[in-house]
Order: structure tokens, then C-alpha cells, then sequence
């Protein structure tokens, strides 16, 4: 095929990656050789790295537009009802009511807190490479008193307070995070099972959407694990557990996060519990 | 992994752990309701076609699950739902087009500014459903050739026919 006129996209950009093969990648479908070129191409390439970013800013932007309560409510009725011919009518009121029950989903989301730049920053250097940070926010369930932790740190918690995790990458990483308590519980936070979040460059630091409460008492070691390939919620679960063992049982002291194969960038926080 | 004991954590604001809904909202919502939006060109049309996709993906969520790429059968049941809405609606694709390109006025910069993408969504309208199929799969999703032939269950050749009619009317119609 030739190109189109006027700059129209004409199938596979040469030297670029394809648009849906980079909707796979964000969306952590690509595995082995394929993903690796892709990542390293990205890492690489300035305007796929910016169409990747608006990727990212698409679906922040549908998340804004369709909650997750609305968007699980649509879905569910149209699995009941499938839609043959277009029912305005009642589809409005049913969805305004789902935006009124969504509204107090967002406020319970937004009204954590909003974490500003922190100066508890973790850094990693890798040779060569601009550096990962690892960042912790602590606050009241109000979003009030808010405070940073820094990795290697131990922070004590309130009762109710909520723990926000952010990140900032130098290029395309692939993140897990996970708790351990004092009675060798591993907790998979986020995801909470399958394949890491691919997680791509921007200039601000980005928070993972949830935050946390420790519940209980004692110590409870959070971990986030940034790898250059992807990974899973498993692997990583058993690399904390070989971790655990190696420091014979022992959450304080225990070392970075080590995954066969793949290039690992790990922090951690201990967090005493009220 | 230790076992048997809850854990001494809670999400906030949480899911069931496994929640088949939130894992498709979190990774493919936005590009669903982007196509959706897209072909549509309607918001509130969009949203119940995505919904409706995804209603699909969880009727079949075994099979979606072990596709090699769950994204690209999204990508294809969305496209091809919002094409067969829009036909079914009888409206011809040209004169709403036509409509929507007047109502965008002059404080727009008028007519003359179409992004590249909307120009092959106006000149979509003239052709066939599978044409529109695979011009949307590689002009938009910018798969190869072998890849939409492989997706719409076609020859490559077929699919390279459709793209060069649809090429020849780029040609003839685009404003240079």
C-alpha cells in the first residue's frame, strides 16, 4: 500500500510501532521477544513514547467519564437486557441514577487524598539510566496531615491512616506491589493478581489508584517492584518469599527483590501498625 | 504464600480480588470506548455500544480469556458493532457527515480542518461494512496487512483490493 494523502495514518508507521500493537503493550499483552523490542523501542523513540502517553491520558480520561460503578452497572444490564434498537428514554434515568450512586464512589476515590510532590523520594541508579523513583504518601482518612515515607524507612500509623504508592519511571517498567505482616502473610496490593501494570515515562509522578489501610497490629513490610520485563503477581509473591526465608523468617532487614531473568528495581517500607 | 489467614490490610476503595468487570474497565475501557466514540461519533451511543462489547467479552470470558489478544477482539466485536449500529440506524454516514461538518462553523476553522482520522471516517460512509472493517483496523489500529486479513477472515489479497478502492476515493476526495 502506498501512503495516503494529507498525512492520513496508512497502516503500520514505518520505523514506528503500529497503534494497537501499543494499546497490547499498555496493556500488558506482549510477552517474551515481542515485548522487549517494543519496550526498548519505546524507550527509545520520543513519539512513541508520546502516543503511548495519550494511551495513558485516554483512559484516565474515560475512567473521569464512565466510573467504574457506571461502566459495571452498564455492562451488567446489557448482559440482561441486550439493546436491539436504541431505549433512550429509560437507559437516561437508569443511568442517571447509576451517575448519582457513582458520584459517592468518586468521592470515597478522590476524597483519600491527592498526594503532592513528596520529598520522601526513593532513588535507584542503574548504571547508565536516569533514576526510578519509589514514593509513599501517608494520611488521614480525610486526606488530611498528609506525610511522606522514604524507602528503607520504618513509619508508624494512626489508626485509619491510608497509604497512597506512586512511582516515577525513566522508561517503560512493569509494577507489582505487595505487603508482608509479621506472621508471613504475602498481600498482593496492586494488581491484585495476574500480570504486573506497565507503567510508562511521564514528567509528573503518578500514585497507583488505591490506598491502603493496616488493619491489626505488629510490623508490615510493603514492597514495590518495578521490573524491565514483565512480571507476575506469583512471581513476585514467591521472590518475597524466598527473600523471607533467606533472612530466616524476619521481615526487618531483608534485601532487594530478585526475579530469574529479569532486571528488578525494588523498595520497601516497614510500617508499624497502631 | 501463607494461607488460610485473612489478611491484616484492606483496599480502599477495593474490589473483589479477581473482579473480571474491573480488570476489563482498567485495561481496556479506554480503548473500547475510544473506537466507540470514534465510529459513533456520540458519547452517550458510545457508552451503551461499549457496554454492550463488554457484555459480550463476559458471556464468552473463557474463550475471551485464552484469546492470544484480548484487546484485538475487543477491538474487532467494537468495530464492528458501532458499523452495523450505524447502518441499522438508516442514516446516511454522508449527509450526517455533511451535517456535522457545517455545524462545526468557522469558530472551529471550518470544513477545511478535519483531523487525518476524521477524514477517513467521512469517507468510510461509501463503502461496504467489511471495507469500513478493514480500513478502520489498518488505518486506525495500523495493523499489517496479514493482520486484518487474518482478523476479518480474508485473503490478503481481498484485503489489499478493499484498501486500494478505498485508497482511490482518499485520492479523488481528500482537499489538498
Amino acid at each position: 500500500m502506498t501512503s495516503l494523502p494529507m498525512g492520513i495514518g496508512a497502516g503500520p508507521r514505518p520505523g514506528h510501532v503500529g497503534e494497537l500493537h501499543l494499546r497490547r503493550f499498555r496493556a500488558g499483552e506482549l510477552a517474551g521477544a515481542s515485548h522487549d523490542q517494543t519496550a526498548s523501542h519505546i524507550d527509545s523513540c520520543g513519539a512513541c513514547r508520546a502516543r503511548l502517553r495519550m494511551l495513558d491520558d485516554e483512559q484516565r480520561a474515560f475512567e473521569r467519564e464512565v466510573p467504574l460503578a457506571r461502566f459495571t452497572g452498564g455492562v451488567e444490564r446489557a448482559r440482561r437486557v441486550p439493546r436491539t434498537r436504541p431505549r433512550r428514554a429509560w437507559a437516561w434515568t437508569a443511568t442517571t441514577v447509576l451517575c448519582a450512586a457513582a458520584g459517592v464512589v468518586l468521592v470515597a476515590r478522590t476524597g483519600v487524598f491527592e498526594p503532592a510532590s513528596p520529598p520522601g523520594t526513593g532513588l535507584n541508579q542503574i548504571k547508565g539510566t536516569r533514576s526510578v523513583e519509589a514514593l509513599i504518601r501517608i494520611a488521614r482518612p480525610d486526606g488530611s496531615d498528609q506525610r511522606s515515607a522514604a524507602p528503607g524507612t520504618t513509619a508508624a500509623l494512626r489508626p485509619g491512616d491510608r497509604v497512597r504508592i506512586g512511582y516515577r519511571v525513566p522508561g517503560v517498567r512493569h509494577l507489582i506491589a505487595v505487603s508482608l505482616d509479621d506472621a508471613g502473610t504475602i498481600t498482593p496490593l496492586y494488581p491484585q493478581s495476574g500480570a504486573a501494570l506497565p507503567v510508562v515515562p511521564r514528567p509528573e509522578a503518578m500514585y497507583l489508584d488505591d490506598s491502603v489501610e493496616f488493619t491489626g497490629h505488629g510490623g508490615e513490610r510493603v514492597w514495590l517492584v518495578l521490573a524491565r520485563a514483565p512480571v507476575t503477581v506469583a512471581e513476585v509473591g514467591r521472590a518475597v518469599k524466598t527473600a523471607v526465608i533467606s533472612a530466616a523468617g524476619k521481615s526487618d532487614g531483608l534485601g532487594p527483590i530478585e526475579i530469574p531473568g529479569n532486571q528488578v528495581e525494588s523498595f520497601s517500607w516497614h510500617f508499624d501498625k497502631p | 504464600m501463607t494461607q488460610g489467614r485473612k489478611p491484616q490490610l484492606r483496599l480502599i476503595p477495593g474490589a473483589k480480588s479477581g473482579d473480571p468487570l474491573r480488570e476489563l474497565y482498567q485495561k481496556y475501557g479506554g480503548s473500547v470506548y475510544g473506537r466507540c466514540v470514534y465510529i459513533l461519533k456520540d458519547r452517550s451511543k458510545a457508552e451503551d455500544a461499549m457496554q454492550d462489547v463488554f457484555a459480550k467479552a463476559l458471556e464468552h470470558f473463557t474463550g475471551f480469556r485464552a484469546e492470544a489478544s484480548p484487546l484485538t477482539w475487543l477491538m474487532k466485536i467494537a468495530t464492528h458493532h458501532c458499523l452495523n449500529l450505524i447502518r441499522s440506524e438508516r442514516a446516511p454516514w454522508r449527509s450526517r457527515f455533511k451535517t456535522e461538518t457545517e455545524a462545526r462553523g468557522s469558530g472551529h476553522g471550518g470544513p477545511q480542518v478535519f483531523e487525518a482520522r476524521d477524514l477517513v471516517h467521512k469517507l468510510l460512509a461509501q463503502f461496504d461494512l467489511e471495507t469500513q472493517t478493514a480500513v478502520i483496523h489498518y488505518h486506525v489500529d495500523e495493523m499489517t496487512l496479514d493482520e486484518v486479513a487474518a482478523l476479518i477472515g480474508r485473503s490478503v489479497p481481498t484485503v489489499r483490493k478493499r484498501l486500494e478502492d478505498f485508497q482511490t476515493l482518499c485520492e479523488k476526495e481528500a482537499p489538498t
